[in-house]
């Protein structure tokens, strides 16, 4: 397999990091998880009054990156994409933690993409030398579409797989109450294979799920308050999943009344286990809650989330130096040279 | 098995260079400044398959949380809100290279704590053919200096700055001093040397010094341990003398001292060697004096003087002049006046202008009233010291040669008076030394050299200590200087020291250039320095190190001096009454 890098890609659109696309698809909303549905509304305590929690909570996230554009030269040429994942976990204990006791279970992904078919190689790598420190190993992937989303969804189910991982290993830990992992749970991982400890925490609230008339309750919702628990039924899924809306920060006069929300989500289980974990993960929520000054995404970029995000950026590599090393590994492939053309 | 571990690595963050380099310190180890750290590194692809070690001393250490944003964010960290991590940095001056190969070290290789024969490497100690103990290292490890940087033979001269009271820099001389005398090891100073070698002391201030030969009652064990730790005997200097001004107005020479009167001799120079040491300039050693009249004027009177000197008899302290016996100050004034100003009568019936015995023709009577008001003052400071009236005169001249330790008690003079006898004095010690040759080793220890030779400005006593500065180290005069501040010292002295010290210095000063021998991080070090420890710089060690040092092992009052001593007075005179009775 010979690949050389696809330049015009590479520079116009640098190392991107992968953006986020999710198809909506169809659910029901039923409001009788919590209360009856005509009591709906929102609960105070959670966040103001938060329920003790007996042991660490353990923060996962996964970042991924495209490190660089290529071309298969075959006739027809097919397309390559070399890209790094990274996932871990933050686990907060004892409200005392130093980095280096806090991140953990740190895993790095790199993966060459190609939509050739029968590639000959099972991974492409750059040994390590006095001058290149550490060796790179991307591991060769099939992904039988030339749709770029295909191949941004493949490093996305590799992050995904992984968080899924670390998330099961993590939830297995004794000293370990709750893993809150970033973006909605994916239907498979029922409450049982989590042990009762798993959170999904969706940062950004563009699906309001709840009914014209319950919105109320959301734009009402104080500092540290939730809303009752609701349950979303999909209907292609195989399960359904329990969600409710945590007020991080108040909001005053001049932002929106939906601001400062997250949306937080948790497998099926029983009403009263359901309950205590979402108020003590609406308790942890307000607790790492970031601020304005600090993040551009505040309050719902959970601080242990951003140093966590930040450390694993950091894991994945400088993206130029990644870059220069691989066109250098390419460039050794033996033909002639390539001016690099410049950005325009 | 402690001694092996790395206390770090080289910081791979920040360039790592030949003369300077960053440590990312190891958890559970720390770092503080001063410390003496070493790495080795290979040369890939050099030749000789060398490893280079880097020697180096520590100048700064830092700590910080990495990976956070804002200040603020410090507060969610300490809360546990927010992870992050502690960076614990050194940076590290380099010392020394071995083998000499200017590369740099590898980032993430270890860092080790040089101890023991590392250390000796490190400071070059191991390699200084003879060396004394200036000093305790923060390690606790003795730190030398080479003597061969003090004795001439590569270089010579110490320069010692700081504020007064809180730098303790005469303390330190005297310590160092002390440390020459008598530190014994094969490659301290060879015995021969040490024992011909002399020091004059000039002691300007208070009554500090004339208890060098008693011993300290007040020692403390830790000081004790201090001077065993350096390899050096705690007990006062031995075979000293101690000269000081005579008291005015008594017609036989007695010393002008409070707390000491034994053993104590009091100097006079009779106007005879005053003339013939050709000493008259060292009375007008104000700057001030130096505009070409009036020099003129002085060199005229000198080198009558002088021939003078050679008239009559040469037993005699007296001059005779003009068929009168003159012997001090006073009565070479009335002789001037006369001649200045003469016998009213004279002049008319001559009707020829009268010619001077003393002053040349061309000399205007401005120049010489004001040489004469100049002398006035300066005889005023000198009474009781330049004077002919007493038997023996000899027993009364300060011999540096007699004693290894000679001092010269000048804090009761005015300070016209002080530099006439520091002046005096050095220029027969240079003119013996011209004679004589380098060795014995001679050292003069000096205080508020910037009184003596101020940057601005020209005097006599300038020129004598910038000779000794200059050509002292081929005669073997080794000037070992202090001041307040050296950035107001004449420049080649300074430039001649090759030992640079300074205690406690004031902000301003510690900015001048003077100081360029101290990095950034020593110059604040400098302003806050406590008593005791002295920030001191050789040729053989880029980097200037700081040391302490111990409360001096002699008395420097007269409470100071140990009890065993007077008791033993005591017994002394119990024994003569009981023979008397």
């Amino acid at each position: 397999m010979r690949i050389k890098p696809d330049y015009w890609q590479s520079f116009y659109s640098g190392a991107l990091e992968v953006a986020e696309e999710r198809s909506p698809s169809k659910y029901r909303v039923e409001l009788d998880a919590e209360v009856e549905p005509s009591k709906f509304g929102a609960i105070e305590g959670g966040g103001r009054h938060p329920v003790p929690l007996q042991g660490a909570v353990a923060f996962i996230d996964g970042v991924r990156r495209i490190d660089l554009h290529a071309m298969v030269e075959d006739l027809p040429p097919h397309i390559g994409l070399f890209g790094s994942v990274a996932t871990g976990a933050m686990v907060m204990e004892d409200g005392r933690s130093t980095l280096q006791e806090a991140l953990r279970h740190v895993q790095v992904s790199r993966l060459f993409l190609t939509n050739a078919p029968d590639p000959s190689e099972k991974f492409i790598s750059s040994p390590a030398t006095s001058a290149l420190l550490g060796s790179l190993h991307y591991e060769v992937r099939v992904v039988k579409s030339s749709e770029p989303q295909a191949f941004n969804n493949a490093l996305m189910n590799r992050m995904a797989e992984l968080e899924a991982d670390t998330s099961t290993r993590l939830s297995r830990e004794k000293g370990v109450a709750m893993v809150i992992s970033d973006g909605p749970i994916p239907f498979e991982r029922s409450a049982e294979r989590e042990g009762g400890k798993l959170v999904g925490l969706i940062k950004s609230v563009r699906e309001l799920y709840l009914p014209k008339e319950q919105l109320p309750v959301l734009a009402g919702l104080r500092l540290g308050e939730r809303s009752h628990l609701f349950a979303i039924r999909y209907e292609d899924a195989r399960t359904s999943k329990l969600s409710c809306f945590v007020r991080l920060q108040g909001v005053s006069a001049f932002v929106s009344s939906f601001a400062n929300l997250v949306r937080l989500e948790i497998p099926l289980m029983p009403r009263s286990q359901a309950i205590s974990l979402a108020d003590s993960a609406a308790a942890i929520a307000v607790h790492y809650a970031s601020n304005v000054y600090a993040d551009s995404r505040a309050p719902q970029n959970l601080y242990p989330v951003a140093a966590l995000e930040a450390a694993l950026k950091n894991r994945l590599g400088d993206p130029r130096l990644l870059r220069n090393r691989l066109l250098a590994m390419l460039g050794q492939g033996g033909t002639e040279h390539k001016s690099v053309p410049k950005e325009s | 098995m402690e001694e092996n571990s790395p206390i770090g690595f080289v910081l791979g963050h920040r360039p790592a260079s030949t003369l300077e380099f960053f440590v990312l310190v190891e958890p559970g180890n720390y770092l503080e400044l001063d410390d003496v750290v070493y790495v080795d590194s290979p040369v890939e692809g050099h030749p000789t398959d060398a490893i280079v070690r880097f020697y180096g001393t520590v100048s700064e250490v830092s700590q910080y949380h990495e990976g956070i944003q804002f200040d603020s964010d410090t507060q969610i960290v300490r809360a546990g809100i927010l992870p992050a991590n502690v960076a614990y940095v050194g940076k590290v001056v380099v010392t020394k290279i071995v083998p000499e190969i200017f590369v740099s070290p590898h980032p993430a290789d270890p860092v080790f704590r040089a101890k023991g024969g590392d250390l000796e490497d490190a400071l070059s100690f191991s390699s200084m053919a003879q060396r004394i103990p200036a000093g305790i290292l923060r390690s606790q490890e003795p730190f030398y200096v080479n003597f061969d940087f003090l004795n001439g033979s590569k270089g010579a001269h110490v320069s010692i700055s700081g504020i007064s009271g809180v730098a303790t820099k005469t303390t330190y001389a005297t310590f160092l001093l002390y440390a020459m005398l008598n530190y014994q090891h094969p490659k301290g100073v060879p015995a021969a040397d040490k024992a011909s070698a002399r020091i004059i002391v000039f002691n300007v201030k208070g009554e500090d010094m004339l208890f060098l030969d008693k011993r300290n009652s007040k020692l403390s064990a830790g000081d004790e341990e201090m001077y065993d730790r350096m390899g050096l005997p705690v007990e006062p200097f031995r075979d000293v003398a101690f000269y000081t001004s005579p008291r005015t107005g008594l017609g036989v020479p007695t010393p002008s001292t409070d707390q000491r009167q034994a053993d104590i001799t009091p100097f006079c120079w009779t106007l005879r060697e005053f003339a013939r040491e050709r000493l008259l300039p060292f009375l007008f050693a104000d700057a001030d004096s130096e505009t070409t009249s009036m020099a003129g004027c002085i060199s005229s009177i000198a080198t009558r003087l002088e021939r003078l000197s050679g008239e009559g008899s040469s037993e005699s302290p007296f001059l005779l002049v003009q068929g009168r016996l003159i012997g001090d100050l006073r009565s070479l004034i009335d002789t001037l006046e006369e001649d200045i100003y003469g016998n009213e009568g004279e002049e008319e019936g001559g009707g020829r202008k009268r010619t001077s015995y003393w002053f040349p023709p061309y000399e205007h009577a401005g120049t010489k009233n004001a040489f004469l008001r100049k002398l006035r003052v300066a005889a005023e400071a000198l009474a009781g010291v330049i004077r002919s009236d007493i038997d023996h005169p000899e027993h009364y001249k300060i011999d540096f040669d007699a004693h290894r330790l000679t001092v010269v008690h000048l804090s009761n003079l005015k300070s016209a008076a002080q530099k006439f006898i520091v002046g005096s004095t050095l220029k027969r010690l240079m003119k013996e030394k011209e004679r004589t040759g380098r060795k014995p080793y001679v050292f003069v220890l000096l205080d508020e050299l910037n009184k003596y030779a101020p940057r601005e400005g020209k005097s006599p006593i300038g020129d004598i200590l910038l000779d000794i500065a200059e050509r002292g180290r081929s005669l073997g005069v080794v000037l070992i200087g202090a001041q307040q501040s050296a950035s107001s010292v004449e420049k080649r002295i300074i430039a001649n020291s090759s030992i640079k010290v300074n205690g406690r210095l004031d902000f301003a000063e510690s900015q001048s250039a003077e100081y360029d021998y101290l990095p950034g991080s020593f110059r604040l070090r400098s302003c806050i320095i406590k008593p005791g420890t002295m920030i001191l710089h050789q040729p053989d060690i880029p980097a200037p190190v700081l040391v302490r040092f111990p409360m001096p092992a002699w008395a420097t009052r007269s409470e100071e001096v140990e009890e065993v001593e007077a008791s033993s007075r005591k017994e002394a005179r119990r024994f003569e009454d009981l023979f008397a009775g």
